[in-house]
């Protein structure tokens, strides 16, 4: 196994502090020849490595079209993390990867699609987002619904101004609580956001809300229909949990959504046997994964 | 595979007196490192040896399997420098090593090998891995006796392996009958000069598996296994072996076709240098489905447990083509509660 | 997790034990050099003398809290530390002087002193019954090993991984003929928290649990194992009861229905 776990060296360029516990870094390869071998898709993730921390599985957070460079958003929970977020530009970190099976964006090509994600599951979200925005004629409408737990847990706030440019694109956010509002106060919080969607300059634009509650409390605006829409969600594991089973409800079949999960790996390879749900490796045969291929897994996952 | 040890039927067959049986491991050894069932504190182990007196073909079975020659317990994956990255590996640590001859693998150890390919050899296959088995030279042993715990017949992979190997040795009483697997164990036996097995050493050969194979008195029966566990996952007999299971871990690390590791760093006192380091782990420790945040996706003893028994029996099949157990019984052996794969898919069939 | 500082103050204070735990600091001999240089030994009475008062970095607590006296100056200790360690399993959960809780206090004190009369005694505990504790080094004496973890990972401003796993993962990794299946010996490996190494194991002995449960423990199931071995209800709660007898894992070991 000693060839497949080695790391390569990245090189940090750029830090951006998303929220408290949470930022955005932008890698480049030292090596030109690894930097022109390096491409991914949307949802694949990399294995990273702060030496004599250890080694973490990190989504990538970038839109694979640019080529220039790539990002990963990284919240600080654990050694790697954080062992991570002291570093500066021009620090370097190892590398391994891309790994997995990311968001199928050939198959959903021609269909209407829902992104629904809660806190950090933005992240290797942003890429598809980037892709089908790139290239919107192939692609139906958009509706992004995405949850945090505050208006300051935020992430991408800066994209959110660009992504509502698009006359196809819909982005409706909620928080789990706000300062002043209950949940279930959506009208005032609407009319907050109203308030605030009035003029308001970046970084700050997107701090923002439409709805007080969990993510599924944004389904009632969801304007998309069923029959040609193509679900792609993450976040933590009890939220989509419900938002699969409202989604079902609504009448989307479990082919329609796709979900990306996250299991603890050491190695990204289906050799480590950490991330297995019966007979299905998270690390290679997902972390995306239609939600009819892990439904009836006999180990439930949700 | 791209192994030449996958020959379907054996090129040739000999017979070697049993005081020649020293002239086949002389060959052998003279260009690879030997390792084979030795005797110590009352335990066989799998060790290299020099020598063919210590070796005791008349064991039954090991504590670790086979499979540490070519995975570790643990192993080194680089040294560090904090700064700089992973470090080129040392001269020394690339100085190639006479190749292996495994000496008297019986056929569940051979079998769990070529189970090991498929996870090792397969997608992301490790080089490092492919060029040790290939290079690797397996001198397998027909196994006259079963152990007590023993029940490699449920899953053909013994008594008398079939395949995976160079070499198969059957002890036929007077002498050995020795069947080549593959090209190299067909030259081996020609450079030999042993004298080519007849007809009635296959005959005595036939007659000794069916012995062997009538001592069994375990098995877990295959044919609609899958069917069944797939219906018996909510089945109390997993709260009941919960309330058995100590969580130790042992079953796992004696299991011949377990793979599972995890990866760790160790620095120096210096700060500056280290090892990644990665070593065996067990899906039976509680840590192990547990990520940073501190979700566990298995904190339940009996999912656990699960996991085991469902790996070995349904999803490795369903990964891989074959069931993942090649019913060697170290693992109701090395189990203090005795906790038994046998006696647990009886108990699903409500046997 | 913090943090790293540069050169960290550490204190080593002693309560209720025999000093071998501080004793292992002083056995990482070749290495010794190296921590010296890397960290302050402000307050350690048994190695120096000349100690240095607080407040410190890292202190390292030795021994179990059998007295209320001991209760007042952890507590103490706790304000002077911004990280604390609970060296060794005296510490950790009471250890070999939690072996007199089975016991009243008037009887233990009767045995020990001839005039118990000025002896306020309690039941000996861990400290974590008494204060906040960031990070257990377990063992009776500490692996000087995971000593040398804990210590980097502090220079790091990492959590130190210290996992605590069965000793039988350990011990079967290094290919030991299990002594509980192969010579009838009553081991406490498959429910004691790995780290040692299977160091008793490995040379012929049975693990005793000297470093408290390990994750998960299935103490009772064990037991029930060990009263088919043969063992009589009162040995089989001696056993539980030498190192970590008050926790709750080798409480329930202990009471075999």
């Amino acid at each position: 196994m000693r060839i497949l776990l080695q790391p390569e060296l990245v090189e940090i360029t750029e830090v951006r502090q998303e929220t408290r516990d949470t930022f955005t870094m932008r890698f480049r390869f030292p090596s030109p020849s690894l930097a022109a071998a390096f491409g991914f898709q949307p949802g694949q993730f990399n294995m990273l490595t702060v030496f004599g921390v250890g080694e973490a599985p990190i989504s990538l957070s970038s839109c694979p079209r640019q080529q220039e460079y790539f990002e990963h958003t990284i919240r600080t929970v654990g050694n790697v993390t954080r062992a991570i977020s002291r570093l500066q530009p021009g620090g370097r970190l190892g590398l391994r990867g891309p790994y997995g099976r990311g968001w199928p964006m050939e198959e959903i090509k021609g269909h209407d699609i829902l992104v629904v994600a809660g806190g950090i599951g933005l992240a290797p979200l942003r890429g598809a987002i980037g892709c089908i925005l790139a290239e919107p004629e192939n692609y139906g409408r958009l509706e992004i619904l995405y949850g945090a737990r505050s208006p300051e847990d935020q992430i991408f706030t800066y994209e959110y101004a660009g992504w509502r440019a698009h006359p196809r694109v819909a982005l409706r956010l909620s928080v789990d609580r706000a300062p002043g509002i209950h949940p279930g106060a959506g009208e005032d919080a609407a009319a907050r956001t109203g308030a605030a969607a009035a003029g308001t300059d970046p970084p700050d634009a997107g701090r923002r809300f439409d709805r007080v509650g969990p993510v599924t409390t944004l389904f009632p605006d969801v304007e998309l229909e069923p029959a040609n829409t193509a679900v792609l969600m993450c976040g933590p594991e009890v939220m989509m949990r419900f938002a699969v089973a409202q989604l079902l409800e609504r009448g989307f079949r479990a082919e329609q959504i796709y979900v990306s999960l996250e299991r603890r790996m050491e190695c990204g390879l289906g050799k480590c046997g950490h991330c297995l749900i019966g007979p299905v490796y998270v690390c290679k045969d997902g972390p995306v994964f239609s939600y009819a291929e892990i439904r009836d897994l006999p180990e439930e996952v949700f | 595979m791209a192994f030449p040890m996958a020959a379907p039927a054996a090129l040739a067959a000999a017979r070697l007196a049993r005081a020649a049986l020293a002239d086949l491991w002389q060959a052998l050894a003279a260009s690879h490192r030997m390792a084979a069932p030795v005797a110590c504190d009352g335990v066989f182990r799998f060790q290299e040896t020099a020598d063919l007196a210590a070796v005791r073909l008349d064991y039954n079975t090991t504590i670790l399997p086979a499979k540490k020659f070519f995975y570790p317990p643990v192993e080194t994956i680089f040294r560090f420098h904090r700064h700089r990255g992973a470090l080129a590996p040392d001269e020394e640590a690339c100085e190639a090593r006479r190749p292996l001859a495994l000496f008297g693998l019986h056929g569940c150890d051979v079998r769990a090998l070529e189970l090991l390919d498929q996870v090792y050899t397969g997608e992301f296959s490790d080089p490092a891995y492919a060029r040790a088995r290939a290079e690797t030279f397996i001198v397998a042993l027909s196994c006259l006796e079963p152990g007590p715990s023993c029940f490699c017949t449920s899953f053909r992979s013994g008594p008398f392996p079939e395949s995976g190997f160079d070499l198969l040795l059957t002890d036929l009483g007077g002498h050995y009958l020795v069947e080549a697997g593959s090209a190299r164990g067909a030259g081996l036996l020609q450079q030999l000069g042993a004298e080519p097995a007849d007809s009635e050493d296959q005959l005595l050969k036939t007659h000794r598996l069916r012995e062997a194979v009538a001592r069994f008195r375990r098995h877990i029966p295959t044919e609609g296994l899958p069917r069944l566990l797939n219906q018996a996952f909510q089945h109390p007999v997993w709260q009941a072996l919960k309330d058995q299971c100590l969580s130790c871990g042992t079953c796992t690390v004696v299991c011949p076709t377990c793979y599972c590791f995890n990866v760790w760093d160790k620095v120096n006192l210096d700060l500056e240098t280290g090892e990644r380091k990665m070593a065996w782990d067990s899906c039976q420790l509680l840590d192990f489905g547990q990520v940073a945040l501190g979700q566990n996706f298995r904190r339940d003893r009996a999912a656990r447990i699960k996991q085991r028994i469902y790996h070995k029996l349904n999803y490795f099949r369903e990964q891989y083509g074959k069931f993942g157990c090649v019913g060697c019984g170290r693992c109701v052996e090395a189990c203090v509660k005795h906790i038994d794969p046998v006696t647990i898919v009886a108990a699903l069939k409500g046997v | 997790m913090s943090t790293p500082v540069a050169r960290p103050r550490v204190a080593v204070f002693k309560f209720s034990s025999c000093a071998g735990c501080q004793l292992q600091i002083l056995n990482i001999e070749d290495q010794l050099l190296a921590v010296v240089g890397a960290v302050d030994f402000a307050y350690f009475v048994m190695a120096k003398r000349e100690n240095v008062p607080g407040p410190y970095d890292l202190g390292f607590v030795e021994g179990a809290i059998t007295s209320t006296e001991e209760v007042k100056k952890i507590k103490q200790v706790r304000g002077q530390v911004r990280k604390l360690v609970a060296l060794g399993s005296c510490a950790c959960f009471g250890g070999l002087p939690s072996l007199k809780n089975s016991r009243t206090q008037r009887e233990v004190e009767a045995e020990v002193y001839e005039h118990p009369g000025a002896i306020c005694s309690i039941p000996a505990a861990g400290i974590d019954r008494y204060v906040p504790v960031d990070g257990l080094l377990r063992g009776c004496p500490i692996d000087t090993d995971e000593l040398l973890e804990l210590v980097k990972a502090e220079l790091l401003g990492i959590t130190p991984s210290l996992r605590t796993h069965s000793v039988c993962m350990e011990c079967k990794l290094q290919e030991n003929p299990c002594l509980f299946q192969t010579r009838g010996e009553v081991c406490l490996g498959p429910v004691t928290s790995a780290g040692c190494g299977a160091r008793c194991p490995s040379n012929g002995r049975a693990c005793h649990g000297c470093r408290g449960p390990s994750d998960d423990p299935n103490a009772r199931s064990l037991a029930q194992a060990m009263w088919e071995a043969g063992l009589t209800r009162e040995e089989i709660y001696r056993r539980f009861q030498l190192y970590a007898g008050d926790t709750q894992a080798f409480q329930e070991g202990g009471r075999l229905p």
